[in-house]
């Protein structure tokens, strides 16, 4: 039988917070399998530590930072919160292994899968379910490494750990300790269900182009996550006159649009379902005053990219509907959900705004009231048309059947 | 929230669309599956039983699974031994029982996307690649359990969780197939053993009213000349000892006689050839009849048989001699195993439709094993109470048949050492009925055996 808790508080300083969380805590009489947990850059990652080998020892824990607070049944909690959600499963078997990325991500990613099913004690077993938690730029290889292992028979999901201000003060959260650049692979054979939805909220809004040049060196896979050309054009200029010229200074001088382009990301084909286009969502984050546009994940000379659109309504009700699909999926139907644990782009939080309390509200009802925990994340990994794969401005939620 | 274009509605459309396309697709992929298990099912319920049905799931797994090469491993000496496979080579080959196995034998379907840190391929070393993608699913039959292999060629996508789902179907439909396949084998073996019991039983009980028959001949001629002699009818012996020796013989006739008829009675009721003729006896009457035939014994031991006052009126419904019959053997194996100069107590209980009679001494009793197989053919009470008397236990066993015969029922309480209650229920008989006459005649075909006790002592 599996359970799920979620504990969650805010508080000014980490010790304040963690003290809280204890408090919490302390009423609960719970023995996890597997722990997630998510809290602002801001806190000190020791103490935190420190605190959950405490209460927690010998327990595999994911996780790290988050953008922007956290999501939790209880609402939308401030950057100043912790969140914790327990999978209590005494019959299933976890494991979780993290290390820095290194120069070869791919065979890194792959290692620790390897470590990280040992540790579960099912060497070599197709789990029901890959969690991965890692600092963004390296999702790509990361992804490939995982897939030479267990292909795409098996759902990758997960997030990009993210910081306040896009400055690299994203961490992940091990039970080794906490460390800066690195990835966390977390195996999954849960005794009951599993799901999972990973989908965007937004739509083709007319205008595409071919990439025909990136910053790749000659010779090499022409893949890379700065655009210099986009139908033999500055890539940056035929953007932004998809957009209608909203990043005319940027243009100029070089600089951050992240926030301008949320609701007009570039989007790739990546399939269909009986007919209905799949998309994976591509966020502009800087423009350079040479016309490069550089994005959160990587592109292909030849890639078609699509302009697409998106709204703030559409990012609160999409939160809710997709974790309503995980629930739907599980083999119990949604009437077995134990609990699940989401995340939730970090650049749709940020657009949506002051209305993330409504996105809260929707995945709470959605759940049925059932525990969750969500995080903001700089990238979002999960698998689209049967393929594994990394995307950006979409919203995932894995669902525990009891 | 709506956005004024009418963009939000557009993208909940597109959205909803997909949600549906999705479940359908999910629906069809169900739908697929299902035709596949349902293939595997029914090459699985074609084999014909008697062979291993292990190499009949293995024969239905072509229609189901996309894979290269496959093995079903089968429990043995703790191990796993390959029990057929594709390729043929691969069969024979021993398995330890390491993690990964301990896991899908308990239930659990698992597909292996590398077999490198693999304990159990670590050790057998099979001549396969550790690459090899394999599902591995749990196999149970009534007798043993196995495991299902399939392996992928290296380099192949691995099995995918739409497989484990698909095969998690298939394992149980399987060792359902497999414990029907063993039940219909089963009850084909048992109807095997019926018959051939049945043609021994009949053989056997041909034999014994064979050879009853043929022993009663020369036995009506060594009890009628023994009478001859011990009443000097043709002239007077001489010797006196020699007229006891001859009454000895006339006893010891009698009670092989005895045992001969209730060997003969025996066969007859199991033959099904034994038809009572349930009629109104008094009970009164029938115990005095009973009693004077024990006459003999009860007062060379000295035994007293203490009854109650029975209304005359007080009738059950039975075929006359078949109730002497029990009487007397029951009376008889009371009196047999108490000691002498003790007494027997017979107490009545009329209730309802229902009369209660109880046979109660105080002789050795029966050990509660014995009490357990009392009514079956040869059984007596081994025990050192016991072996001091004869007896071939069928006495008892007649009862038990004849008290069924009747729409009765016996029940029998015994504590070692300190005596037996027998309890014969039978139908009472209308109190106006008319009573059937003394069964003084002959038996049915056979009386006590003797003043032994059939089934155990008393």
């Amino acid at each position: 039988m599996v359970q799920i808790h979620s504990f969650s508080a805010a508080g000014e300083t980490t010790g304040q917070t963690l003290a809280a969380l204890a408090g919490r805590l302390a009423g609960a009489n719970l023995s996890a399998d597997l722990l997630f947990v998510f809290y602002g850059s801001d806190h000190r990652d020791a103490e935190i530590h420190v605190f959950l080998q405490e209460r927690f020892p010998g327990v595999p824990v994911i996780g790290g930072t988050s953008s922007g607070g956290l999501l939790s049944h209880q609402g939308l909690l401030g950057p100043g919160a912790i969140g914790l959600l327990a999978v209590e499963d005494p019959e299933g078997e976890y494991g979780v292994a993290t290390a820095p990325l290194g120069p070869d991500p791919a065979a890194t990613a792959r290692a620790l899968l390897d470590r990280a099913l040992a540790e579960a004690g099912c060497s070599g077993e197709l789990p029901a379910l890959v969690w991965i938690y890692q600092s963004p730029g390296q999702e790509e290889a990361v992804i490939e490494g995982l897939r030479a292992g267990i292909g795409d028979g098996c759902p990758i999901v997960g997030g990009s750990a993210a910081d306040e201000a896009v400055e690299g003060g994203w961490r992940l959260m091990s039970g080794e300790g906490p460390i800066g650049e690195g990835l966390s692979v977390a195996v999954l054979f849960p005794s009951g269900g599993l799901s999972f939805a990973f989908q965007c909220g937004y739509e083709p809004a007319g205008a595409s182009g071919v990439v025909t040049r990136v910053d790749a060196p000659a010779g090499a896979a022409s893949r890379s996550r700065r655009i210099l050309e986009i139908d033999g054009a500055p890539a940056a200029h035929v953007y932004d006159g998809w957009i209608g010229g909203r990043l005319a200074e940027e243009r100029r001088l070089g600089g951050n649009v992240l926030a301008k382009t949320t609701l007009h990301p570039l989007g790739r084909e990546v399939g269909s379902i009986n007919g209905v286009p799949q998309y994976l969502l591509v966020h502009p984050d800087a423009v350079g005053a040479d016309g490069t546009l550089k994005v959160f994940a990587a592109v292909s000379v030849g890639d078609r990219l699509l302009q697409m659109t998106g709204s703030q309504g559409l990012l609160v009700d999409r939160a809710g509907r997709v974790a309503s699909e995980a629930a739907s999926r599980l083999p119990g139907g949604a009437g077995s959900l134990a609990g699940g644990v989401m995340i939730y782009c970090a650049g749709c939080r940020m657009a949506v705004g002051e209305n993330m309390d409504a996105v809260a509200r929707q995945v709470r009802e959605s759940l049925a009231g059932k525990p969750f925990l969500g995080s903001f994340t700089y990238g979002e990994q999960g698998q689209v048309v049967g393929r594994n794969g990394h995307g950006n401005l979409m919203i995932s939620f894995v669902a525990f059947g009891r | 929230m709506s956005d004024p274009g009418g963009m939000d509605d557009t993208e909940r459309l597109r959205q909803a669309l997909a949600s549906l396309e999705a479940e359908n697709e999910s629906l069809r992929v169900e739908a697929r599956q299902s035709r596949q298990l349902l293939r595997g099912l029914e090459a699985l319920l074609r084999v014909e039983p008697g062979g291993d049905p292990f190499h009949s799931v293995f024969g239905s797994l072509w229609t189901t699974f996309d894979f290269a090469q496959a093995m079903v491993l089968a429990e043995q000496d703790g191990g796993l031994r390959c029990a057929v496979a594709q390729p043929a080579g691969l069969a024979g080959l021993e398995w330890p029982v390491g993690p990964l196995f301990r896991k899908v034998l308990d239930g659990r379907v698992t597909a292996v996307f590398s077999h490198r840190a693999v304990e159990e391929w670590r050790q057998a070393g099979p001549p396969l690649s550790p690459d090899q993608p394999a599902l591995y699913m749990p196999l149970r039959e009534a007798r043993r359990r196995g495991i299902l292999v399939l392996l992928r060629a290296s380099g192949a996508e691995s099995f995918s969780r739409e497989d484990v789902a698909l095969a998690q179907r298939f394992a149980l439909l399987a060792s359902h197939a497999l414990a029907a396949l063993d039940a219909r084998q089963a009850i084909e073996e048992n109807r095997a053993r019926a018959l051939a019991a049945e043609e021994a039983t009949r053989a056997k009980n041909m034999f014994l009213a064979n050879m009853s028959h043929e022993l009663r001949t020369p036995l009506n001629a060594i009890l009628g000349f023994s009478e001859l002699i011990e009443g000097e009818v043709l002239g007077a012996v001489g010797v006196p000892a020699y007229r006891e020796y001859a009454g000895d013989i006339r006893w010891s006739g009698q009670h092989l006689l005895a045992i001969v008829n209730n060997l003969l009675l025996l066969s007859r009721i199991e033959a099904g050839k034994y038809s009572p003729c349930p009629v109104p006896v008094g009970v009164a009457e029938a115990l005095q009849g009973a009693l004077r035939l024990l006459e003999f014994d009860l007062r060379r031991r000295e035994i007293g048989v203490v009854l109650p006052e029975i209304p005359a009126d007080l009738t059950v419904h039975a075929d006359a001699q078949a109730l002497r019959q029990i009487l007397l053997n029951l009376i008889g194996n009371a009196a047999k195993f108490s000691p002498a100069r003790s007494t027997v107590e017979v107490t009545f209980e009329a209730r309802d439709d229902r009369v209660r009679l109880e046979v109660v001494d105080r002789g050795c009793g029966i050990p509660p094993d014995t009490l357990a197989r009392l009514g079956t053919p040869f059984v007596q009470a081994d025990n050192a109470y016991t072996r001091g008397f004869q007896g071939t236990g069928l006495g008892l066993a007649i009862c038990h048949r004849l008290i069924a015969s009747i729409g009765g029922s016996i029940a029998v309480e015994s504590v070692v050492g300190r005596g037996t209650r027998v309890a014969l229920t039978l139908p009472a008989a209308a109190p106006d009925a008319d009573c059937a006459a003394p069964a003084e005649g002959p038996l049915p075909d056979g009386r006590p055996d003797g003043p032994a006790r059939d089934a155990a002592a008393s």
